[in-house]
């Protein structure tokens, strides 16, 4: 493996796992809380943000060299936000069910502090393909903990998967379950949310990541 | 100074760069959400009254109605768009009417009822207990529609609001006459009478001597009897000292209160015939 | 211990007053509130109460990687406690989440006894309330019919007098303060939970303070705005201290030493407070009972309470604004 891919490497998995936005920096928090109450959903949200994500990194990256440290964070919002509502109108053209379910929290992405965060400490210092795989390892990490706390919520909250569409939706427990509708609400994604964290903070203590 | 002008045209370029992006993006999506939202309710029209020609709009307070018309020209039936105060914000929806005045469709189109709970309101089990029934029913929470527990306040709404609703298409487009009450004219007596409160019917007698009404008491009520209070006695004595229903009814129990007072109407309009 | 000379810290002062011998009492004081219980619900109510407290301590000795199943008899308490806050016959999965949801989010994440902010059986209640409100509100609740043991008592559901005008004038003060009427486990009879009020005052482990606080102003709250739609209005709030959970919520709840405070005055407050939310949420809320959500709240702010309310030390001086 050449030096540069290694390096490539690293700035791609460490948003995965050891600098997880959410597990480790906790960050994103409202739509990671709003949003979880079922997998497709939580997958949703996290490949929007993913998507607003890398487009504004490259951007940024690009420009770095251009935009003066004053007014940089005017231009990562308006840069954000511009990327933000490009995908809320192609989401509303052509996926209306997402668009539906995600409602107020895809024009929130702009004050997502993933986002922001990546742009400030990473893309706006780094050259343009190290940005691209630091920005993609940071959207997985995202959307991988949306997804993992969605997967907790939708099966004790709602006891299916692949809800809420009554026609992909599995019951997991058969029609006698009857689901436990605390974990459905914002309170239990809170309870969901610090149970998961202990259990990550536990598997990364036992393996030394 | 070079300085600023230097950031405002940095800002200005990256603000015009944006704008240039968004109105693109705009272009291309825009034609293809509202064709597409005319084609869901197009298909909600058609999978309703299959077959259906054309439709008429009118509206009707913030009612919206689509008269919807055959090949023929001959009334088909119905479509309105409303909206109910749902527990988290308000709850759009079509109702769809035959020309019978039979209700065979309803679909929310927009709602931010909790999910899990209060969204059980777009389910079609909940839906269909509405099918069939029309303004000669009483559509009333706890009486012909089932509440379902812990989502009260949202499917509360929806029955409410549909009783409303279908009670104007009939006062409206079906011809559907009220009985003017004089209340001079009715024969002494006792009168049983009922119509929905929040919770569930409201069943009232009352008393008539002399042309004059002299009693009201409730009988039946399923409402909370923290808010009832709010209501009763206060309702029944205004209209016993106005002699006549159109007393203020907006008290901290505005339906309730509505309640009682159509549950006497009813009662005499009953004694009327 | 044996080391002859132990050397440690302040406070010196010795008790022979143990976390096991406050539990025990404890246990003491609920006997006459589970014995009423089971005579008036039968031997379902026996069911749940055994579930609940097996599951309470099977949890806690667990998480604690612990034999000693009993322990210090705090998760005995815990179970107890919720299972008085039960229906008289929930489905036996219910009580089982609901206990061990008690143990675990309501006490041990937050590193045990003596450091939870909520008080743990309540927490166990708002969960299963929160997740299966239909088993656990609503007109989920049986009369109760007295020394039959082995009836089924939940054929029969009714509404509580709370959430029903027309239940609550069907039942008598002496029923109501006797316990003959729907509700929770250990809510029903008055009479009980004084009994086992009385002896906890006596063994000195609960203060007047937060128990006459809330009762006291559920009382005047319920006579100045009921309604008096009970017999008028001293009747009216007299129906709102027997009805529903305020003497349960009041003696054994509030007065749970971790979660309230530990001034006198905040005590006071602490059950004014308890009873003022109670009565809102009763008067003017959705939902025909306040206790569990009026004594969580309260929990929330104890530190905050207590913090306001430190008492002047002998000899000090006033502060000067």
């Amino acid at each position: 493996m050449s030096k540069e891919t290694s390096l490539y490497l690293k700035d791609f998995t460490r948003g995965i796992l050891k600098e997880n936005p959410v597990f480790v920096a906790l960050l994103g928090m409202c739509p990671l809380l709003g949003v979880t109450g079922f997998i497709v959903n939580g997958f949703g949200m996290g490949m929007a943000a993913m998507a607003v994500l890398v487009a504004s990194s490259l951007v940024v990256s690009l420009l770095r060299n251009y935009i003066p440290p004053q007014v940089r964070i005017p231009c990562f919002i308006a840069i954000i936000a511009t990327f933000v509502t490009v995908i809320d109108m192609v989401l509303q053209a052509f996926q209306p069910v997402l668009y539906e379910a995600l409602g107020v929290f895809v024009p929130l992405i702009v004050a997502n502090c993933v986002i922001l965060g990546r742009l400030e400490a990473f893309s706006s210092k780094k050259p343009v393909a190290r940005s691209f795989f630091d920005a993609v390892g940071a959207g997985i990490g995202f959307t991988l903990a949306l997804v993992l706390l969605a997967a907790v919520r939708e099966i004790v909250g709602h006891g299916t998967i692949l809800g809420p569409d009554p026609e992909s939706a599995i019951h997991l427990f058969g029609p006698n379950f009857e689901p436990m509708a605390l974990f459905a609400l914002p309170p239990g994604a809170f309870i969901a949310l610090g149970l998961l964290l202990a259990v990550v903070n536990m598997l990364m203590k036992r393996f030394n990541i | 100074m070079r300085d600023i002008i230097r950031l405002s045209l940095t800002l200005a370029l990256v603000g015009i760069l944006s704008a240039g992006l968004l109105t693109v993006v705009h272009g291309i999506t825009e034609p293809i959400i509202a064709e597409r939202q005319e084609e869901e309710y197009r298909q909600a029209l058609e999978s309703y009254f299959p077959g259906f020609a054309s439709f008429e709009t009118e509206e009707i307070e913030d009612d919206r109605f689509d008269l919807i018309y055959d090949g023929d020209g001959n009334l088909k039936g119905i479509m309105s768009t409303s909206v109910a105060m749902g527990y988290e914000g308000d709850i759009v929806y079509n109702l769809a009417v035959d020309a019978e005045g039979n209700i065979v469709g309803l679909r929310v189109v927009a709602h931010s009822e909790t999910p899990g709970i209060g969204d059980v309101i777009t389910t079609e089990s909940f839906k269909e207990q509405f099918y069939g029934k029309s303004f000669d029913d009483p559509i009333t929470a706890n009486e012909d529609i089932d509440i379902v527990s812990g989502a009260t306040v949202s499917t509360v709404a929806i029955t409410n609001s549909v009783r409303r609703v279908i009670g104007v298409i009939g006062e409206e487009f079906m011809g559907l006459e009220t009985i003017e009450v004089d209340i001079t004219r009715v024969p002494d007596g006792v009168y049983e009478g009922s119509a929905p409160g929040l919770m569930g019917p409201i069943v009232v007698s009352v008393e008539v001597r002399g042309g004059e009404i002299v009693d009201i008491e409730v009988l039946e009520h399923e409402e909370t009897p923290t808010y009832f209070i709010e209501a009763y006695p206060l309702i029944p004595d205004l209209i016993i000292e106005n002699q006549h229903f159109d007393v203020d009814t907006k008290t901290g129990a505005t339906v309730s209160a509505e309640g009682i007072v159509n549950a006497v109407e009813d009662a005499l309009a009953g004694a009327m015939e | 211990m044996d080391k002859k000379l132990v050397v440690s810290s302040s406070p010196h002062i010795r008790s022979i007053e143990s976390v096991q011998s406050v539990m025990t009492d404890v246990l003491i004081a609920l006997f006459p509130v589970a014995l009423m219980a089971v005579l008036l619900f039968g031997y379902q109510a026996l069911l749940t109460m055994v579930i609940s407290v097996a599951t309470a301590m099977l949890v806690e000795a667990a998480w604690l990687r612990k034999r000693d199943i009993f322990g210090d008899g705090s998760a005995a308490v815990t179970g107890l406690l919720f299972a008085m806050i039960l229906p008289p016959a929930p489905p036996w999965w219910l009580v089982v989440v609901g206990a061990a949801a008690s143990i675990i989010i309501g006490k041990q994440v937050f590193g045990g006894i003596g450091y939870n902010i909520f008080n743990p059986a309540l927490v166990g209640r708002a969960v299963i309330v929160m997740s299966w409100g239909g088993h656990v509100a609503g007109r989920v609740w049986s009369p109760p019919q007295p020394f039959a043991f082995g009836a089924d008592v939940s054929a029969v559901t009714t509404a509580t007098p709370l959430a029903d005008q027309g239940e609550a004038l069907a039942v008598s003060l002496t029923n109501l303060f006797i316990g003959n009427v729907a509700g929770c486990l250990g809510e029903t009879s008055a009479l009980a939970l004084l009994l086992g009020g009385a002896w906890l005052y006596y063994k000195g482990h609960i203060d007047w303070r937060i128990p006459g606080g809330y009762i006291g102003t559920v009382f005047l709250m319920g006579a100045l705005f009921g309604g008096g739609f009970y017999n008028g209005h001293l009747m009216t709030g007299l129906f709102h201290v027997l009805a529903g959970g305020v003497m349960l919520g009041a003696l054994y709840m509030a007065t749970d030493m971790v979660t309230s405070p530990v001034t006198p005055k905040g005590k006071l407050i602490f059950g004014i407070g308890c009873g003022l939310i109670t009565m809102m949420i009763r008067l003017y809320g959705s939902l025909p009972e306040g206790v569990t959500y009026a004594i969580l709240l309260m929990n929330a702010i104890t530190p905050i309470i207590d913090n306001y309310t430190v008492p002047r030390q002998f000899g000090g001086v006033k502060k000067n604004a």
